[in-house]
C-alpha cells in the first residue's frame, strides 16, 4: 500500500525544538500589503538572516538567506526547516553561495535537508537557493515539500510558487566530476484539504558500484553535462513565467537529422538579440504545473539561461524585484 | 421385471461399447501418450498468459514508441557506432526504468487493490510529457486488451473494472490516467503471473521495444537485435534492474539518468519523427 502522506508544518509555531539544525519561519500580511515575519527562529547548524524588501516597494515581501556554517554541509548534519506562508504573505528564500556538500566521514552517514513549506490561499514563495554542490564521496539526501492550500475547491487565492533546485557535479577546479556516492533531491507538492500528492519531481544520483561490471560510472552516465537544474512553476501568480517558458520552448528550433543544433529555417526569435545560450532544455505541464528542466556544459549558460527566463517571464521580478535573481548573477 | 430385463440388456450394451472403446484405444497406445504430453505443457494458464502478455502482436501499439531512442540518437554526435550507440541506450534506459517505473509495476502487483491510488502517484511522478503520453496510450490499450480479449478467461477483476471506470470519472480530481506500469501490474496478478515473472516481462516488453526501434531507425540488424536479446550481458542488465526496483518503494521512485528526461522532453523538437516517443 501506498504510505500515508506526510503531515504539513502547524498553522501557530510550535516550541522552537532545541534539536540541532532546526528552523522555522512564519510570515505575515500586515494589510493593506506588508509582509512581516512574526516568528523566525533556528538553530546551529542552520542560519537564518532576514532582510525586508526595499522600503520603495509598494507590495512587501520579506527575503530570508538560509546559511550554513562554512558555506555547505559536513558529514551526517540535518537541517530541517519549516515555513509558514500565512494568507497573502510573500517570502523569498535565498542561499549566499553554493551549498557545499562535504565528504562522508562514517559509513551510513547521510547529510540530510528537509524542508516543509505550508501555503495559505493567496501566499506566495520564491525559492531561489545557489546550486548544490556534492562533493567526491558525500552522501547527500533533500526532500522538499510544499502544502498548497489553494487547491481547496473553489478557493483561488491568486498565490503560487517558484522553485529552483539544482545541483552541480562537484569541484570542477579540483577536477571532481560527478565524484558523489550518493545524491538525492525530492520535490513534492501537496493539497492541504485533500492530503493528495499533486507533484513529485525526484533525482536520485548514486555511484555505489552495482553487481553489474559493464555499467557505466556516474560520470559517463552524465554525457559531460555540469549541471541539473529543475524550476518548478504553479499558480496564478506566476502565470505569465509559466506561458513565457512555454511558449520559448515550443519556438526551439527543430532538431534536424543527426546534426544536433543545425535549424532548417532561419526565423529571427524573440530572443532580444541575445545569442542563444548553450543548453539543453526541456518543458513539460503536468498537473497544473509548468516544470522547466535545464542542464548544460558550462554552469555559467545554464545560470545565464535560467536568469533570462525568468526576467523576461516577469512575474518574479514584478514580484520580488531584481535582487531576488542573486544566485543567478 | 419387465425393468429388470432393460437395465441388463442396457448395462450389457455399454460393457460392450466400453470394450469395444478399450480396443480401439489400444490400437493407438503411442498417440495417446503424446496427447497427454502436450496437455501438461499447456496446463498452466500462468504460462500461457505470460507468453500471451509477452507477444508483440499484443495490441497495445508499443512498438510506436522508442523510449526516447529517437531523440537520444539527434542530440548525441555519433561518436560511437550505431552498434554501440543502441547498446548504452539500453543500459540507460533499464537503469532510469528500475528506478521510475518498475516499482509502480511490482508494487501494482503487490496490491490490485491500490490500483487507483498507485496510478494518481505515478502520474505525480513522472515529469515528461513524451514519457507521459507513452505511457498512458499503452496502459489504456492494455486495459482494452483486457476488457475484450481476456476478460472471458480470466477471473472477474473488480479492481480493473473499477480502474475503467474511472478513466471517465466526471471528477477531474478522481479521473485515473491509466499508466502502463500499474495496468500491467494488475494484470499480470490477476493471471496469475508470479511478482518476479510480472517484473521480468514488463522489462522484457521494454528491452525489445528499445532493440525494435533501433532496428526501425537502422541502427542494428534483425539479427543483431535477436543476439542482444539473447545475450548474457542483457539478461544481466534486467536481472539487476530487477533486484534495484525489489529495493525501492513507489514513494522512493525517482529518475536515476536526468539526461534521459532531457534527451526525451526534446523529442518533440524533432524536425521529422518516426516515433511518437
Amino acid at each position: 500500500m501506498p504510505k500515508p502522506p506526510p503531515i504539513p508544518p502547524p498553522l501557530t509555531p510550535s516550541k522552537p525544538t532545541p534539536l540541532p539544525g532546526h528552523g522555522s519561519i512564519y510570515t505575515r500580511l500586515l494589510p493593506p500589503s506588508q509582509t512581516t515575519l512574526p516568528h523566525l527562529h533556528f538553530t546551529y547548524p542552520l542560519k537564518l538572516i532576514s532582510t525586508p524588501s526595499p522600503p520603495s516597494t509598494t507590495n512587501t515581501y520579506q527575503t530570508v538567506f538560509q546559511l550554513t556554517y562554512g558555506g555547505g554541509l559536513v558529514s551526517n548534519d540535518q537541517v530541517h526547516l519549516r515555513i509558514v506562508l500565512e494568507p497573502s504573505s510573500k517570502l523569498c528564500l535565498l542561499t549566499q553561495g553554493s551549498t557545499k556538500i562535504f565528504k562522508q566521514k562514517v559509513d551510513g552517514d547521510i547529510t540530510r535537508q528537509a524542508l516543509d513549506v505550508r501555503l495559505c490561499q493567496g501566499a506566495r514563495l520564491l525559492l531561489l537557493p545557489d546550486p548544490l554542490q556534492p562533493f567526491e564521496g558525500s552522501v547527500f539526501s533533500q526532500v522538499q515539500r510544499f502544502w498548497l492550500e489553494d487547491e481547496e475547491e473553489g478557493k483561488r487565492g491568486g498565490g503560487g510558487m517558484v522553485v529552483l533546485d539544482w545541483v552541480t557535479e562537484g569541484r570542477a577546479a579540483r577536477g571532481e566530476r560527478w565524484g558523489l556516492e550518493r545524491f538525492e533531491s525530492r520535490n513534492e507538492v501537496y493539497s492541504i484539504g485533500s492530503t493528495r500528492l499533486l507533484l513529485r519531481d525526484a533525482l536520485v544520483l548514486n555511484s555505489l558500484p552495482s553487481t553489474n561490471s559493464q555499467e557505466e560510472s556516474l560520470c559517463s552516465r552524465m554525457d559531460g553535462l555540469v549541471v541539473f537544474a529543475t524550476l518548478i512553476i504553479r499558480g496564478p501568480a506566476f502565470e505569465r513565467l509559466a506561458t513565457f517558458a512555454k511558449n520559448k520552448f515550443s519556438e526551439e528550433p527543430r532538431i534536424g537529422g543527426r546534426s544536433f543544433g543545425t535549424y532548417d529555417d532561419g526565423k529571427v526569435r524573440g530572443d532580444s538579440g541575445r545569442n542563444r545560450r548553450d543548453v539543453l532544455w526541456t518543458v513539460s505541464e503536468v498537473r497544473g504545473f509548468v516544470l522547466v528542466k535545464v542542464s548544460g556544459w558550462v554552469l555559467e549558460e545554464v545560470r545565464g539561461f535560467l536568469r533570462e527566463i525568468l526576467i523576461d517571464g516577469g512575474d518574479v521580478i514584478g514580484e520580488f524585484g531584481e535582487d531576488c535573481l542573486l544566485c543567478l548573477r | 421385471m419387465g425393468e429388470d430385463a432393460d437395465n441388463q440388456v442396457l448395462e450389457a450394451e455399454i460393457a460392450g461399447l466400453e470394450s469395444r472403446l478399450r480396443a480401439a484405444r489400444a490400437k493407438l497406445p503411442s498417440k495417446t501418450e503424446v496427447q497427454s504430453v502436450v496437455c501438461e505443457a499447456v496446463a498452466s494458464p500462468e504460462t500461457h498468459f505470460l507468453l500471451l502478455l509477452s507477444d508483440s502482436a499484443l495490441p497495445l501499439g508499443s512498438f510506436a514508441f522508442s523510449s526516447g531512442l529517437e531523440s537520444y540518437t539527434a542530440h548525441r554526435p555519433s561518436t560511437s557506432t550505431p552498434r554501440e550507440t543502441t547498446e548504452r541506450f539500453l543500459r540507460l534506459s533499464v537503469n532510469s526504468l528500475s528506478h521510475t517505473t518498475l516499482p509502480f509495476v511490482l508494487e501494482a502487483h503487490r496490491e490490485p487493490k491500490a490500483a487507483l491510488a498507485l496510478d494518481d502517484i505515478f502520474d505525480a511522478s513522472t515529469i515528461c510529457t513524451v514519457a507521459r503520453r507513452a505511457s498512458v496510450s499503452q496502459g489504456r490499450a492494455l486495459l482494452t486488451v483486457h476488457e475484450k480479449s481476456f476478460s472471458s478467461s480470466l477471473p472477474p477483476s473488480p479492481e480493473l473494472e473499477a480502474y475503467r471506470r474511472a478513466l471517465r470519472a466526471q471528477n477531474v480530481r478522481d479521473r485515473a490516467s491509466g499508466h502502463f506500469a500499474v495496468v500491467y501490474g494488475v494484470l499480470c496478478s490477476l493471471a496469475g503471473i508470479g511478482l518476479e515473472e510480472a517484473g521480468y516481462l514488463f522489462l522484457l516488453g521494454h528491452v525489445k521495444a528499445v532493440l525494435s526501434a533501433a532496428v526501425r531507425q537502422s541502427l542494428i540488424g534483425p539479427y543483431h537485435m535477436q543476439a542482444l536479446l539473447a545475450a548474457e550481458s542483457t539478461r544481466g542488465i534486467m536481472d539487476n534492474a530487477l533486484t534495484v526496483a525489489k529495493g525501492i518503494a513507489v514513494e522512493d521512485a525517482g529518475q536515476s539518468v536526468p539526461t534521459l528526461d532531457l534527451y526525451q522532453g526534446r523529442h518533440e523538437l524533432l524536425y521529422s519523427r518516426v516515433f511518437n516517443s
